[in-house]
C-alpha cells in the first residue's frame, strides 16, 4: 500500500434543509485515502456513510468543506466537468439496479468508455471479462442474468476504465452469502493484485473485515478507525 | 372510491395534463367550429344551408381531430393505468372488487373529461371569436349556440369515456397477485395479437373486396373507393402494434452503432413497443389524413390545368386563379388537420414524461457513469424523433395509398361518364410532403423538451436513493 492519498475530504459538512428541518448528514468529516488501498465505510443508518460516499464520487456536493479525487478538486468543478470526472476516473457499484436493463451486458461494460469517446483497451478487457467469467454472458440483457451476474458486470463497468477509485455502495446487499464471498475476494483480489483503491460502503462486517481499513461512522463524524491486523489469504 | 380518484388526480396532475389537454383540443375544435359558424353566419345573414355546409365541412376535421385524441387518451389512460397497477394491485388484496376498481378509474375519466370540457370550453370560444373578430363578423356581436354546445360538451364527456373504458376495465380486471408484477402476462399479449390479426385481416378482406369495382369504368367508383378506404384505415389503425413493432426495431437496430446515446434512445424506443407503437399510430392517422388531401389536391390541380389548357388554351389568368382555388383548399386542409397532429404530439410529450417518470433510477445510474445531463436531453430528443418520423413516414405511405384510391376512383368515374378511359397522374408535391416530415420531427423536438429538463433536473443521489 502506497502512501499516496487518492482520494480525501477535507472539513465536509453536509446539511440537508434548512431552519428547524435541517440536518446535519456529515458534521465537518475529514477523511483519506491512500492509493491501492482497500477501505471500508461503516455505521448505522442516517449515519452518514452513503452521504460520504456520494460527496466522496463528486455525486453530490458538501454543503460547505473540499474534496479532492486524484488531485482534482471535485468541489471547485462546475457539473459537466463534475460528469467527466466520474466517467474516467470513478468507477461505481452499486447495491442493485446497476445495470441499464435495454443494454446487453457488454454494452453496460464499456458505456462510461463510450460515453468519454473512448474505445476499451481490447487485453484489458479480455483480462477483466476472463477474471470474471463473463466470456459466455456478453450478448445477454440484465434480465437474463443471476443477481451475482449482475453484480460481476457492475465490477467489470468499474474497472474497465481504470478508474483512480471504484466506489462500492453496499455492493454485497443483494447477494446471497456464496455470492458475497466470491464478489469480495474479487474486490479484494484486485486491490493486492492490480493496485486497485476501493472505497466500499457496507453495514456488514463481514464485507468490512476484507478491507485494510474500516472507518466506523456515527452522526456525521468518524468515531473509530480499524486497521486490519493481520493479511488475509 | 370518489375520494380516492380525487385524491389521485390532486396528487399527481402532472400525470393527467396530456389527457386534459387532449380533450380539451378536441372538444374546442368542436366548440370553436360552432361559435365560429354561428357568429359568421349571423353577421353575414347567410342562408341556413350555407351555414351548415361550412360546418358540416369543419366538423369532419374536428372528428378527425377527435379520432386522433381518442387514441392519444386511451393510450394515455393505459399508461397511466399501468404504472398504477401496483396501487390497483393493493387495493385489490385489501378487499376492493373489480367493479369498485373500475368505478374508481373510471370517475377519474369522468373528472379528466369535465376538466377537459373545461379547458374546450374556454378555448373554442375564445379561438371562435377569435376567428370572427379577425374576419370582422364579431362587430354583429359573438353568437353563441349554447345547445350545440352542451351536446358537443357532452360528446367530449364520452369521448374520454369511451377511450378510457378498455384501459379501465384491463385495469379492474388485473388480478392481485398478477398487479405486483410489472410486465402484463404472456397470455394476455398473445390474445391481444390475435384479436388484432382478426380484426385487421377482416376489415382488410372486405377492403379487398370492396376496391375491385374502384379499378374498371364505374359510375360509383368513389363511392367504392370511399367504402374500401374506410376498411383500409380500420386495418392500419388495429394492425398498427403489429407492423410497427418490427420497423421501429429494425430502426432501433439500424441507428444504435451510431453513439452511445442513441443506443440508449433507441433500446428505450423499443422496450415498451405498445406504448411506442400507439404513440406513433396517433400521429401516423393524422399524416395520412394530410398526404391523402395533399396528393389528392396536387393531383387534381395537374389534372384541370392540363384539361383546361388542351381545351381553351394556356390562359394564365385562369391557371393562376386556379391555383390559388386549390392553394387555399390545401393550407385550409392542412391547418384544419394540423390540430390532430398537435394532439398527436401531446401524445408523443406525454408518453415521453411518463417514460421520463419511470425511468428515474435509471437515469440516475446513467449519470452517475457518466451521461451528462445534455446528452440526457439528446436522448429524450432522439426517441421523440424516432417515434415521430416512424409515425409520419408510414403515414405518407398509407396517405399515398388512399390518395392513389381515391384518385383512380374519380378517374374511372369520368371514363364511365365520357365512355373512354382517361388518365389522371398521381401527383405529390414533395417540397410540401418532405416540410411535413420536417414539421413533425421539429414538433417531436419540441416535445421532448419539457421531458428532457424534467429527466436532467434529477440529481444522481437523489433518484438512487429511491428503492
Amino acid at each position: 500500500m502506497s502512501e499516496t492519498v487518492i482520494s480525501a475530504g477535507v472539513q465536509v459538512t453536509k446539511v440537508y434543509g434548512v431552519g428547524e428541518a435541517a440536518v446535519v448528514a456529515l458534521d465537518a468529516l475529514s477523511i483519506e485515502f491512500a492509493a491501492g488501498g482497500f477501505y471500508a465505510i461503516m455505521g448505522p443508518s442516517g449515519s452518514g456513510k452513503s452521504t460520504l460516499m456520494h460527496c466522496l464520487a463528486g455525486l453530490d456536493s458538501p454543503t460547505s468543506g473540499q474534496v479532492y479525487l486524484a488531485g482534482i478538486e471535485l468541489t471547485a468543478l462546475p457539473e459537466k466537468e463534475l460528469t467527466k470526472v466520474r466517467r474516467e476516473q470513478i468507477g461505481f457499484i452499486f447495491q442493485s439496479f446497476n445495470l441499464i436493463p435495454t443494454l446487453t451486458a457488454a454494452q453496460n461494460i464499456t458505456l462510461p468508455l463510450e460515453l468519454a469517446g473512448k474505445q476499451p483497451d481490447p487485453a484489458h478487457y479480455a483480462s477483466v471479462i476472463e477474471s470474471l467469467g463473463l466470456g459466455e454472458r456478453l450478448k445477454h440483457l440484465p434480465s437474463q442474468l443471476s443477481g451475482g451476474q449482475q453484480q460481476r458486470v457492475a465490477i467489470a463497468r468499474a474497472l474497465l476504465p481504470r478508474p483512480a477509485v471504484i466506489f462500492a455502495d453496499e455492493p454485497t446487499g443483494a447477494l446471497d452469502s456464496a455470492n458475497s464471498l466470491q464478489l469480495l475476494n474479487y474486490l479484494r483480489t484486485c486491490v493486492t493484485n492490480l493496485g486497485q483503491t476501493i472505497v466500499m460502503v457496507t453495514h456488514d462486517p463481514n464485507a468490512a473485515a476484507f478491507a485494510d481499513r474500516t472507518f466506523h461512522l456515527s452522526d456525521g463524524r468518524i468515531q473509530t478507525v480499524q486497521d486490519r491486523e493481520a493479511p488475509r489469504v | 372510491m370518489f375520494k380516492l380518484s380525487l385524491r389521485e388526480i390532486r396528487f399527481h396532475p402532472s400525470r393527467y395534463l396530456a389527457t386534459v389537454i387532449a380533450v380539451g383540443l378536441s372538444v374546442g375544435f368542436l366548440v370553436l367550429v360552432s361559435v365560429y359558424t354561428a357568429t359568421e353566419g349571423a353577421a353575414q345573414g347567410m342562408e341556413g344551408i350555407a351555414v351548415d355546409a361550412t360546418k358540416w365541412l369543419l366538423w369532419t376535421f374536428a372528428g378527425i381531430a377527435a379520432l386522433t385524441g381518442i387514441m392519444v387518451i386511451s393510450n394515455t389512460f393505459t399508461i397511466l393505468l399501468t404504472q398504477r397497477q401496483r396501487q390497483l394491485g393493493l387495493l385489490r388484496a385489501i378487499g376492493a372488487t373489480t367493479g369498485q376498481v373500475l368505478l374508481a378509474t373510471g370517475i377519474e375519466a369522468l373528472l379528466i373529461g369535465l376538466i377537459g370540457d373545461l379547458l374546450g370550453l374556454v378555448l373554442g370560444i375564445s379561438l371562435g371569436a377569435a376567428f370572427a373578430g379577425f374576419t370582422g363578423a364579431l362587430a354583429n356581436g359573438l353568437v353563441i349556440g349554447w345547445s350545440e354546445i352542451y351536446l358537443e360538451l357532452f360528446l367530449g364527456l364520452l369521448l374520454t369515456l369511451i377511450a378510457a373504458i378498455a384501459p379501465c376495465l384491463r385495469a379492474a380486471h388485473v388480478a392481485p397477485m398478477a398487479a405486483l408484477q410489472v410486465v402484463p402476462t404472456a397470455t394476455a399479449r398473445k390474445f391481444g395479437v390475435i384479436a388484432r390479426s382478426i380484426v385487421a385481416g377482416l376489415f382488410a378482406l372486405v377492403g379487398i373486396v370492396m376496391v375491385l369495382p374502384v379499378f374498371s369504368f364505374n359510375q360509383n367508383a368513389l363511392l367504392f373507393a370511399v367504402a374500401a378506404s374506410f376498411c383500409f384505415a380500420v386495418t392500419l389503425l388495429v394492425a398498427a402494434p403489429l407492423y410497427l413493432k418490427p420497423i421501429l426495431w429494425l430502426l432501433a437496430k439500424l441507428v444504435s452503432p451510431l453513439s452511445p446515446v442513441v443506443r440508449l434512445a433507441a433500446g428505450n424506443v423499443i422496450r415498451n413497443p405498445r406504448r411506442t407503437t400507439a404513440t406513433a399510430t396517433a400521429l401516423l392517422l393524422a399524416v395520412t389524413i394530410i398526404i391523402t388531401l395533399q396528393v389528392g389536391v396536387t393531383s387534381g390541380r395537374e389534372f384541370v390545368i392540363e384539361e383546361l389548357s388542351k381545351r381553351v388554351g394556356s390562359d394564365p389568368m385562369l391557371i393562376q386563379a386556379i391555383n390559388q382555388a386549390f392553394d387555399a383548399l390545401l393550407i385550409g386542409a392542412t391547418a384544419l388537420t394540423a390540430v390532430a397532429v398537435l394532439i398527436a404530439l401531446v401524445g408523443v410529450a406525454n408518453t415521453l414524461i411518463l417514460s421520463v417518470i419511470e425511468r428515474t433510477r435509471e437515469n440516475a445510474l446513467l449519470r452517475a457513469l457518466g451521461l451528462q445531463t445534455g446528452q440526457l436531453k439528446k436522448m429524450m430528443l432522439i426517441e421523440a424523433l424516432l417515434i415521430a418520423v416512424v409515425g409520419a413516414v408510414v403515414g405518407i405511405l398509407a396517405g399515398l395509398f388512399f390518395a392513389w384510391l381515391g384518385v383512380t376512383a374519380i378517374a374511372n368515374m369520368l371514363a364511365f361518364d365520357l365512355g373512354h378511359g382517361i388518365d389522371i397522374p398521381l401527383r405529390t408535391d414533395w417540397l410540401y410532403t418532405v416540410g411535413l416530415i420536417a414539421a413533425c420531427a421539429l414538433a417531436a423536438a419540441l416535445a421532448s423538451i419539457i421531458p428532457g429538463r424534467r429527466a436532467a433536473k434529477a440529481s444522481p443521489v437523489e433518484a438512487l436513493a429511491v428503492v
